[in-house]
C-alpha cells in the first residue's frame, strides 16, 4: 500500500470530481462594485441584499476543472494521441446528482482521457502570452476547450453525491487492482443539506487497490472570509464546522503528495488532503499537485 | 580502420516498439573513407514528436553536419514535418511546446602513418560514452557517477530559444586497436556506472547478447530493479 504503481495504458488510474452546484456558488468570489439592492430578493431560500459584480464561485469552479482538464490532456498526449493513463469523471450536485459534463459527454460517468481530448463541448477562442524568440512577450490566439459549464441551483445533498461517487468506484477499482488507486476532488462551498456524509466518505476511503487506498480531497469555499489554510494536520484553526468536517474526511496526504508539497506548504506527516478558502490559482495547483504522481510512464 | 558496431534497443516496459522515441546512427562518410561517425539520441518523454526528433539529429551528426546553422535548420525541418497535416487542438498545443532529446556523437578517425587513432565526441543531456582499454574504463562522459543523473537533464529543444550553446559539450581522445566504445542513453548509463562502482569488470557488465538476446537481459534489469524503466540504447562498437 504505497502510492508507487506505475501509471500506465496498461493500469491507468482515475480522477473522480464531485462539485457542488448549489445555489450559493452563484455568490461571487472576489465582489467589486458592490451595490445595495432597494428590496431584498430570495433565490433557492437564500436572501441577497446586494449586487456586485465578478466571476461567481461556479464560474471560478468551472474554469479551473477546464484548465486542468486541458492540462492533462497535454501531459498525456504523445505523438499518435492522448494515451489513455487516466479515467476522468464529474459527478455535479444541486438540483440533481449525476456527470455533469457537457455536449457529447453529457451523461458519462467515467471517461478515457483520449475521449476527454476528442470530445469538449466546443472551442473558445483566447489569447496567451508566449515567447518572441527575442526575449520579449506577445499575443497568440488558441483555441480553448470546454467541457464543463457553470451551474448553481438548489439545495447541497453532498451524500446523494459521495455516494454516487462510491458506487462509481466501487465498480472501477475491482477492474483496476493494479492501479494506483483512484483519487476524488471533492469541492463544496458549503454544509450539506442530506445529512452527515461521514460514514459515506469513510467508505469511498476505504476502497483499494494493490497500490493503496483511494484518496479523497476536499476543497471548501466559503463566504466565511478567513485566510485560506492548505494542507492542514489538525482542525484547530478551522474556522468553521463545515471546514472540520470536511477536514476529518479528507485523507491523509501519501508520501508522494507530501514531498510535492513540501516547497510551498509548511506541510507535516499529518497533512491531509483539505484546502481552505483557496483561491483559484491555489486551486488548481492543489489540485495538479494531487493528481501528479512523479512515476507516471 | 575497422569497426565492428552492434546496437541493441528496448522500448519501455509497457509501450509497444513504435512508442520507442530514442535514435541511432552510424554512418562511413563517403568522402572521407578514414571517418567513422555513430550516434545515440533520446527523445524527451513529455513531448511530442520527439523520436522525429531525436532521428534528425542523429542523422545530422552522423552525415558530419552538426553546425549550429544546420540545427537551425533541422528545427524548422521538424516543424514542417510534423505541423504539415491538420491536428486536432491537444496535438497542436503540444506542437508549440516544442520536442526535446539527448545527443551523443562519436567520430573515430583512422590513424595518421605513424600516430594512434584520434577520436571527438559531442554531447548534450545525459547519453553518454565510454571507452574501455585493456578492461580499463578510462573515458566515462560527461556523466561519470551513476549519482549524477536525475529526471531534468539539459536537451536540446526544436524551439531556438530554449537552446544554449554552451549546453553543447566536446571532447577529444585517442584510440589503440581493440579498444571498445560504448554509446548509452541514460537509464542504461546510469546502470552501467552503477555496476562499474559496485567492482564490475568495465568490459563485461554487458554480456555478449549471443546467449541471452538484449530485450530479455533488460527485462531482468528491469524485473529486479536495477534499471530504470525508460526506452534503452546501446550501441558497441571494437575498433581495430
Amino acid at each position: 500500500m504505497s502510492y508507487t504503481a506505475e501509471i500506465s495504458r496498461a493500469n491507468p488510474s482515475c480522477f473522480l470530481f464531485v462539485i457542488d452546484q448549489s445555489g450559493s456558488m452563484q455568490d461571487v468570489m472576489d465582489p467589486t462594485n458592490v451595490q445595495q439592492m432597494d428590496a431584498p430578493v430570495s433565490v433557492d431560500g437564500r436572501t441577497y441584499t446586494q449586487t456586485a459584480s465578478g466571476d461567481s464561485k461556479a464560474k471560478g469552479l468551472s474554469d479551473a476543472i477546464n484548465h486542468w482538464l486541458f492540462e492533462l490532456v497535454l501531459k498525456c498526449t504523445k505523438s499518435e494521441g492522448p494515451r489513455d493513463y487516466y479515467h476522468i469523471g464529474v459527478i455535479g450536485y444541486g438540483a440533481q446528482v449525476g456527470p455533469a459534463f457537457n455536449g457529447s459527454l453529457a451523461g458519462k460517468e467515467l471517461v478515457p482521457i483520449s475521449e476527454i481530448a476528442n470530445s469538449p463541448a466546443r472551442m473558445e477562442d483566447r489569447t496567451k502570452k508566449v515567447s518572441d524568440g527575442a526575449g520579449g512577450l506577445v499575443d497568440q490566439a488558441v483555441r480553448f476547450p470546454i467541457w464543463f459549464d457553470p451551474l448553481a441551483n438548489n439545495g447541497t445533498p453532498m451524500c446523494d453525491a459521495l455516494t454516487r461517487a462510491h458506487s462509481i468506484l466501487s465498480q472501477w477499482v475491482p477492474q483496476h487492482m493494479a492501479s494506483f488507486p483512484p483519487t476524488v476532488i471533492h469541492i463544496t462551498d458549503g454544509e450539506s443539506t442530506d445529512g452527515d456524509p461521514t460514514s459515506v466518505a469513510e467508505n469511498i476511503r476505504k476502497l483499494a487497490t494493490n497500490d493503496g487506498n483511494v484518496l479523497l480531497f476536499n476543497l471548501h469555499f466559503s463566504t466565511n472570509k478567513a485566510k485560506p489554510i492548505s494542507f492542514p494536520d489538525n482542525e484547530t484553526g478551522l474556522p468553521d464546522q463545515y471546514a472540520q468536517m470536511l477536514f476529518r474526511i479528507s485523507s491523509t496526504l501519501p508520501d508522494h503528495i507530501r514531498e510535492g508539497a513540501k516547497k510551498d506548504y509548511p506541510v507535516t506527516e499529518g497533512s491531509r488532503g483539505f484546502a481552505f478558502n483557496a483561491d483559484i490559482v491555489e486551486l488548481i495547483r492543489f489540485i495538479e499537485i494531487g493528481t501528479r504522481p512523479s512515476n507516471l510512464r | 580502420m575497422h569497426v565492428s558496431p552492434r546496437v541493441r534497443w528496448s522500448p519501455k516496459f509497457g509501450n509497444a516498439p513504435e512508442d520507442y522515441e530514442d535514435a541511432s546512427c552510424l554512418k562511413q562518410s563517403n568522402r572521407e573513407r578514414d571517418v567513422i561517425r555513430l550516434a545515440v539520441a533520446d527523445g524527451a518523454t513529455e513531448a511530442s514528436f520527439s523520436r522525429e526528433w531525436a532521428n534528425l539529429l542523429v542523422d545530422a551528426y552522423c552525415a558530419g553536419q552538426f553546425t549550429k546553422d544546420v540545427v537551425s535548420q533541422l528545427q524548422q525541418k521538424w516543424l514542417v514535418d510534423v505541423g504539415a497535416k491538420s491536428l486536432p487542438w491537444y496535438a497542436e498545443e503540444k506542437l508549440q511546446m516544442g520536442a526535446y532529446s539527448s545527443l551523443m556523437g562519436l567520430t573515430l578517425h583512422a590513424p595518421i602513418e605513424g600516430e594512434v587513432g584520434k577520436w571527438e565526441a559531442l554531447a548534450i543531456g545525459d547519453s553518454c560514452l565510454f571507452q574501455i582499454q585493456h578492461d580499463k574504463l578510462i573515458v566515462k562522459w560527461p556523466l561519470s557517477k551513476s549519482a549524477l543523473f536525475n529526471n531534468s537533464p539539459i536537451l536540446l529543444s526544436t524551439k531556438p530559444e530554449c537552446n544554449d550553446d554552451q549546453d553543447k559539450l566536446t571532447i577529444l581522445g585517442e584510440w589503440t586497436p581493440g579498444d571498445l566504445f560504448f554509446l548509452m542513453t541514460d537509464a542504461l548509463a546510469q546502470y552501467y556506472l552503477q555496476a562499474v562502482e559496485q567492482g564490475d569488470s568495465p568490459a563485461s557488465v554487458i554480456p555478449d547478447f549471443s546467449l541471452q538476446p538484449f530485450p530479455e537481459w533488460i527485462a531482468d534489469l528491469r524485473s529486479s530493479g536495477q534499471i530504470r524503466n525508460d526506452d534503452v540504447t546501446l550501441m558497441r562498437v571494437c575498433v581495430a
